[in-house]
């Protein structure tokens, strides 16, 4: 199965059964190590207006360079 | 040194059951004398920190201060987010410097990240348990 084929069998879920798709799709461990994880999953995974709420910022390594910056400056000043 | 603080998950999404609990941090944010209280969400894949807009301008602060915008991810990539830094206590621990990133997007929430929450503070979770304890980073 492709992975249109896929998101268009998801998407044609109705939510209880997304849920329970969420509930066996992801682990316990994988929402230990990324404590927004499923969250994540289901933003991605559904269309637009299902869930719209979560939004991690991942691997922002420049956003993240520049506050350590500014962070050092602010202490600097201290 | 006081020890760690317990904080129950919260559900966020009573639709996914066990999926939609959250570690959600009680914290108070504070800028120039302004202060907000508001729960975060204790996010270990975040890379960094993140406020939303309308809690900034609640703080008082000021979008204009930092030239350009700094990138980001995921749904916040769409939109431009500017570094803040405030004073925050976690739980009824002393408050210390932390950099937001401030973001115009709808979508974001107040979120603690690598960047610099968990270079302060040491987190345990317990998913099982339904509960994650907090404490200041040991030296």
């Amino acid at each position: 199965m492709s992975f249109p084929e896929i998101l268009e069998a998801v998407q044609s879920l109705t939510l209880e059964e997304k849920s329970h798709l969420m509930r066996v799709l992801v682990p316990e461990a994988v929402r230990d190590l990324d404590t927004s994880n499923d969250a994540d999953l289901i933003a991605h995974s559904f269309p637009p207006g299902v869930v719209h709420e979560i939004s991690t910022p991942y691997d922002c390594h420049e956003a993240a360079a520049i506050l350590t910056n500014l962070l050092e400056k602010s202490k600097e000043r201290m | 040194m006081s020890g760690p603080a317990q904080f129950p998950y919260v559900q966020l999404h009573p639709a996914f059951g066990a999926a939609g609990y959250a570690p959600l941090a009680p914290v108070t944010l504070l800028l120039r004398g302004v202060v907000v209280h508001d729960h975060a969400l204790v996010d270990s894949g975040a890379t960094v920190n993140v406020l939303p807009y309308t809690m900034g301008l609640s703080l008082g602060g000021n979008w204009n201060a930092f030239p350009g915008s700094i990138p980001l991810s995921g749904v916040l990539g769409n939109y431009p987010a500017k570094p803040l830094i405030l004073e925050v206590a976690v739980g009824h621990f002393t408050p210390v410097p932390m950099a937001f990133a401030w973001s115009q997007s709808p979508h974001a929430r107040l979120i603690l990240g690598q960047v610099n929450y968990f270079e302060l503070f040491d987190v345990c979770f317990h998913r099982k348990r339904g509960t994650f304890e907090i404490q200041p980073a040991s030296p």
